[in-house]
């Protein structure tokens, strides 16, 4: 993972227009997720579907529309 | 002509005090440990009049430290040497009320509790509400981003907050709204403790009464399940009304003042307010009444008076508590919900070190904590050793991932805590922010961001990953 940061962050500083897609980091799930404090932190390329279904395990979910 | 001179000479009879003897009311707020005289006071009647102090104090570089009731608790309002105290409480007016958009237009003086009654007749209330609603004024909240019982659902001032119209110290007005692009000022206006401008009108967001409240409360054998039991609720999908603890003390505290039948034998009392629609009440009560399963004692209200009978012990707790000492100390700090049980034992620990008893009355839905520390200030050096309490547990805030304040600001009391919380490159951030709207810093100076050097002369510098105190506590 560190070495596709690292590729990532060289074509970020050659290229002035690149489209990036985060499933080719395949940098996704979830980081933390204490739903007592009401937050969660993911990894950019999570899927919306897969926050929803992790937050809907204990009644909760969020605002960002799909 | 000294500056004080020239306020009574432009200002109308009445509205500016001097005086040893007539400024003694204004040496402090809420915080009164903390005490100084201002040159004068003024109380002006309309905008114009402030304007015109403001002028008056920038052409002869005398800080303006701005109050509004008064009711603070970190010493936001606390005058300083050589300064005017510019008291908002005569602009008391409820500019208009639009009931179609719920929007509330207010002059900064208006007390909290008389938003609500002045919306009542729309079925309308205003939802943060501090302890001292009764006394303490809008424009104060705005400064303090005050919070309250009901903000664990219904959000601090900021969140309640549509739009502010400040002065700056120029006498410039500007007009800041939820609306606005760019920057978020008005979010940055809330909590800014009188250090960039003077709020001179505050729309606020009125929420719909709800149609029914009820209050569970449960008594448990432990603090640890009684904590546990609040972070429970929150996992499961509840956000109640209102979530309040209360320890032993405060429990016994509370039933000699009150006599509302709170449990004595037990170690732990939540408060657990639910409020919606029949439906809603009903289908979260009975989420809420599982989780609190293991509850020794398990009570719903049942009638609007019995509802308000059991809150009636938890909010004279402070006054309960202020007779079984001479003197107490408010602390306010906030950490992660899943820490609390934790965060209690230690406070226990650092209690019996200090030989200082405390009890804990809290909303413990938010993780907002206010350890109460009594202590007697006539005995020689037990408010220093209560302060140095305070400042453990607001380290220890720290240490788990929470905040030196909820709720009461920083002011004068919280500056060495500061040093805790942010790094010298944050705080220099704060100063610039404060430079760009006061480059004289005549604003309530000195107050809620810390000089470095104090920070350096403290060691207490934030003290980076890998080095922190407590490497036992798990971090976020």
């Amino acid at each position: 993972m560190t070495d596709r940061i690292a590729q990532l962050q060289t074509l970020v500083r050659a290229s002035d227009n690149l489209h990036i897609n985060t499933e080719w980091l395949d940098y996704a799930g979830v980081v933390e997720y204490y739903p007592e404090e009401l937050v969660i932190t993911v990894k950019a390329g999570t899927s919306i579907k897969e926050i929803k279904k992790t937050l809907a395990k204990n009644s909760q979910s969020y605002f960002f529309r799909e | 002509m000294s500056v004080v001179h020239q306020l009574l000479r432009a200002l109308p009879k009445g509205i500016v005090i001097t005086g040893s003897e007539n400024t003694r009311a204004y040496e402090c707020d809420g915080l009164s440990v903390y005490r100084q005289k201002p040159l004068a006071v003024v109380l002006p009647e309309n905008i114009e009049q402030v304007k015109q102090v403001l002028q008056i104090c920038k052409t002869n570089n005398t800080p303006v430290v701005t109050r509004g009731a008064g009711t603070g608790l970190s010493g936001g309002a606390m005058p300083l040497e050589k300064s005017i105290v510019l008291g908002l409480s005569k602009l008391n007016r409820v500019k208009s009320i639009d009931v179609k958009n719920r929007l509330a237009v207010l002059e900064p003086g208006v007390r909290n509790i008389a938003i609500s009654e002045a919306v009542k007749e729309h079925g309308l209330y205003y939802a943060p509400d501090p302890s001292s609603q009764i006394a303490c004024s809008i424009g104060g909240n705005v400064a303090e981003n005050s919070g309250g019982v009901h903000c664990l659902k219904y959000g601090l001032t900021v969140h309640n907050v549509e739009a502010l119209k400040v002065l700056t110290i120029d006498g410039e007005e500007l007009v800041l709204s939820r609306k606005d692009d760019g920057l978020g000022l008005l979010a940055l206006m809330n909590g800014s403790e009188g250090l960039l401008g003077i709020i001179i009108e505050i729309t606020v967001k009125l929420t719909p009464m709800p149609q029914l409240a009820k209050v569970v409360m449960a008594a448990f054998d432990s603090v640890r399940d009684c904590a546990n039991a609040v972070a429970d609720i929150i996992k499961a999908g509840i956000i109640p009304a209102g979530l309040e603890m209360m320890d032993k003390f405060a429990i016994e505290a509370a039933e000699g003042f009150a006599q509302v039948g709170y449990p004595l034998d037990a170690e732990a009392l939540l408060l657990c307010e639910l409020d919606g629609t029949e439906a809603q009440v009903q289908a979260e009560l009975d989420t809420v009444l599982k989780v609190l399963s293991g509850a020794s004692t398990l009570k719903v209200s049942e009638s609007e008076a019995e509802r308000l009978d059991l809150w009636k012990g938890r909010k004279s707790a402070f006054p309960a508590v202020g007779r079984l000492s001479p003197d107490y100390y408010c602390m306010d700090g906030t950490i992660p919900r899943r820490y609390l049980a934790d965060m209690l034992e230690k406070i226990n620990e650092l209690s019996k070190k200090y030989k200082l008893r405390v009890a804990n009355v809290f909303h413990a839905g938010d993780g907002n904590l206010h350890p109460l520390i009594l202590y007697d200030a006539n005995v020689p050096g037990e408010l220093e050793k209560t302060e140095e309490f305070g400042t453990d547990i607001l380290k220890l805030s720290v240490d788990m991932g929470g905040t030196i304040t909820g709720e009461h600001g920083v002011g004068v009391e919280k500056l060495n805590a500061m040093c805790h919380q942010f790094n010298s490159k944050e705080l220099e951030i704060f100063h610039k922010i404060k430079q760009a709207f006061d480059p004289d810093s005549l604003l309530n100076p000195g107050k809620a961001v810390p000089e470095l050097h104090r920070c350096a002369e403290l060691g207490a510098m934030h003290v980076h990953n890998g080095k922190l105190p407590h490497p036992e506590l798990e971090r976020f």
